[in-house]
């Protein structure tokens, strides 16, 4: 009798997955004799892996299960689904600003610009993903 | 949606630590139930129901805001 999905990996599919993308390109770069690249991978994925563990306890918080993407009910699922779609709506127009500042430049500029406003683009979907959650949590 | 789950996880005497157990949810779902600010899945809410033994429309009043 239980709405939450029962898992035998020690942390949620998805994160298994990201862990897995970051060893990877640890693997990759180490091979292409990057290691200062190989070194942050390995960290960020060693710091993914022991953020689920933490969520995953019996005592975390809702928003610290959401944020480490280890739901254990159908209210985390929710409040995930309302966090995803206002990341999504917030890409779909920072995407547009982004096409019409890379089009208005032009030339090798604008390239440029359109590299400064991608990575730009990361970190502020991050920012939104925490907020929208945060706002999700509080509403549920 | 108002629902009678507090007053009948009080009866029991169960805490929401205990009745999440039960039904294999989180404490803070069930404190978002009986706060009104989270309306459970009809799985969950049939769940809630047997665990107190009674009608589902007896403990979620479904006319509520």
């Amino acid at each position: 009798m239980s709405t939450a999905h029962e898992s035998r990996l020690p942390v949620s599919p998805a994160n298994a997955v990201i862990v897995g993308l970051f060893l990877a390109g640890a693997l990759v770069t180490a091979l292409a004799g990057r290691w200062g690249a190989c070194a942050v991978l390995v960290a960020m994925g060693a710091g993914g892996f022991a953020t689920a563990l933490y969520a995953r306890r019996p005592g975390a918080r809702d928003i610290t299960r959401v944020n480490a993407i280890e739901y254990r009910d159908e209210r985390d699922r929710r409040i995930a689904q309302a966090g995803f779609s206002a990341v999504g709506a917030f890409a779909l127009a920072l995407s547009l600003v982004e096409f019409v500042a890379a089009v208005t430049v032009g030339g090798s500029q604008g390239w440029h610009l359109a590299q400064l406003v991608t990575a730009a683009q990361v970190c502020l979907l991050a920012v939104v993903w925490g907020v929208a959650n945060s706002v999700a949590v509080r509403r549920s | 949606m108002k629902s009678l789950v507090r007053e009948l996880r009080q009866e029991a005497g169960l805490s929401q630590d205990a009745l999440a157990r039960a039904v294999g949810v989180s404490r803070q779902t069930i404190n978002a139930i009986e706060t009104g600010r989270y309306d459970p899945s009809l799985r969950l809410a049939v769940h809630l129901a047997r665990h107190f033994d009674r009608p589902v429309e007896e403990m979620f009043d479904v006319d509520s805001a």
